[in-house]
């Protein structure tokens, strides 16, 4: 009995890191296919691709009841544009240059909070969405019955959602972007009075129309990371109803991760070597 | 026409009212004697668990960003020695709590609101009614309380990480002077901006555990119910405590 289960022990101990690296194997796989199966999709599903951009724009079910994922992504970079702000001014008047805060607000909000939380907000709203939407699909045995007509399940269900994901981003960037600016300004001008001049002299002084460009380079890169990860929780969920709640749950908490490391990496590449802020000129 | 209007107001209204019901019945049951221990344990071991990882790679994806990019403004203002007070600023005052926000919701949140969603399609809650089990005082009361204990030791662990990723970053990566790093620290942050960070994760924590709750335990709707129902925790969850973050910091600017 004992050297059973020791031998179940040692067992599990070197099958674990196996499995693990073969659910990363058969994930990377799904990836690959998703990539090489773009040209295809983008031939033959357009209409299924143009109701997805919609669905995501507006949002399904309830999140349309709030004005969909759009107002959602607005309203987490207003905030997180507002706290970037209110930091700044009283962080920069502690050593006495409070009127300099548009100049942070400017740095923090198009380079940071911004694409940090917008990613953060597209996981959470469209990401756990699809994994929920291709979970139910695939619970109920819908996915299998696509095979079953000969549609490509992977190309008509995932790659799609992938694409308009991508598309989606673009306005929702802008719209999150112009959030974010319109609570510094909200912030440091009606809040803290430091005056409407002051604050539109320092924020376009520094606000680096490359930094802009870099931030949208860097939620594009969140985005192909998101939309893979929630549809491939999705298509593979099972285990009932239930199994789609922890497919959901799962999902988040692993793009969530992904995304800041994208995120991480992706500032590093691109302002490491090539600092777009000049205070001297 | 009436119940028109009626049902559009109520749709969103009806939620809202059940969240602030239960959340009064568990202030109400969080008192009553036996106390959960047992699933106040296993809750926290059991939140931690899922949420470890996460809190470890956002800590490294958001914090230590943060800590980068603001050295590279601060080297260009030729202040760099000033770099340890913004990770201070950064990791205990604003980041971190972010942090902790983004990955109690999406990991805590996510975690209690699946399990309890599978509980409540599987007619295990109507299970414990009919036995006369309080359903509030066994399963959310443990829940809220590990939550919230969990939100603390998460963010202490992100304030952490982040000061000495922050050092690593700065002084190895940025080139600024290690006694300068550790003497600014104190510049900006004290224990008053301790206490207010510890503050935001408790209610963080309470909040975020409610609505993931709430949301578990009203699921309703077929296959697509539990999914759907996380998905709406963790929104609600982040969209609400972003603003909740905002206004306890303009608070601590007007008390300190």
């Amino acid at each position: 009995m004992a050297d059973r289960s020791a031998s179940a022990t040692l067992l599990r101990v070197v099958t674990s890191p196996l499995k693990t690296l073969d659910a990363l194997g058969e994930q990377g796989l799904f990836y690959g296919r998703v990539v090489g199966s773009v040209p295809a999709t983008l031939r033959r599903y357009k209409k299924e691709l143009l109701r997805l951009i919609a669905e995501m724009g507006m949002g399904a079910g309830a999140l349309a009841l709030v004005g969909g994922s759009a107002v959602i992504v607005g309203s987490i970079t207003f905030f997180a544009g507002a706290v970037a702000a209110a930091q700044g001014f009283e962080s920069s008047s502690n050593i006495g240059v409070g009127s300099l805060a548009p100049l942070l607000a400017a740095y923090f909000t198009a380079r940071l909070s911004t694409p940090l939380l917008a990613g953060v907000a597209l996981a959470v709203t469209i990401g756990a969405a699809t994994t929920s939407q291709i979970g139910s699909m695939r619970i109920s045995e819908e996915i299998d019955a696509l095979e079953v007509m000969s549609v490509p399940s992977m190309r008509y269900l995932v790659t799609t959602r992938v694409l308009a994901g991508l598309i989606v981003i673009t306005p929702l960037y802008i719209f999150a972007s112009l959030a974010g600016f319109l609570a510094d300004y909200l912030i440091l001008v009606f809040f803290y009075d430091t005056g409407a001049g002051n604050f539109s002299h320092y924020f376009f002084l520094y606000l680096s129309p490359l930094d802009i460009v870099f931030a949208y380079i860097q939620v594009i890169a969140m985005v192909i990371v998101v939309m893979s990860i929630h549809t491939y929780y999705g298509y593979t969920a099972g285990g009932g109803p239930a199994g789609v709640g922890e497919a959901v749950g799962r999902s988040v908490r692993s793009s969530l991760s992904g995304v800041m490391i994208v995120n991480l990496l992706v500032a590093m590449a691109l302002y490491a070597n090539f600092n777009t802020f000049h205070l001297a000129g | 026409m009436a119940t028109g209007t009626t049902s559009v107001l109520a749709r969103p209204l009806k939620p809202l009212g059940g969240l602030f019901a239960m959340s009064l019945d568990t202030l109400q049951a969080m008192f009553k004697r036996p106390f959960q221990w047992r699933e106040a344990i296993l809750q926290m071991w059991f939140i931690i668990r899922v949420s470890i990882v996460p809190t470890l790679l956002v800590m490294l994806g958001f914090t230590l960003l943060v800590i980068f990019e603001v050295n590279l403004l601060l080297k260009d203002l030729g202040a760099l020695d000033l770099s340890g007070g913004i990770a201070g600023i950064a990791s205990i005052q604003q980041i971190g709590p972010f942090v902790t926000v983004v990955v109690v919701a999406g990991a805590g949140g996510t975690a209690i609101c699946a399990d309890l969603g599978a509980r409540t399609i599987r007619e295990e809650i109507d299970a414990m009614m009919v036995l006369g089990i309080d359903p509030i005082q066994r399963l959310v009361v443990p829940r809220v309380i590990a939550m919230v204990v969990v939100a603390q030791v998460l963010n202490f662990i992100i304030g952490a990480g982040g000061l000495i990723g922050g050092y690593f970053f700065s002084v190895y990566l940025q080139g600024a002077t290690p006694g300068a790093y550790v003497d600014s620290i104190p510049l900006f942050t004290g224990p008053a901006e301790l206490i207010f960070s510890m503050v935001k994760a408790l209610v963080f924590g309470i909040i975020a555990a409610l609505i993931a709750c709430y949301r578990g335990l009203t699921v309703s709707g077929g296959s697509k119910g539990v999914g759907d129902a996380v998905n709406q925790a963790v929104v609600i969850t982040i969209t609400v405590l972003v603003p909740v973050s905002l206004t306890i910091t303009i608070v601590q600017f007007a008390v300190l």
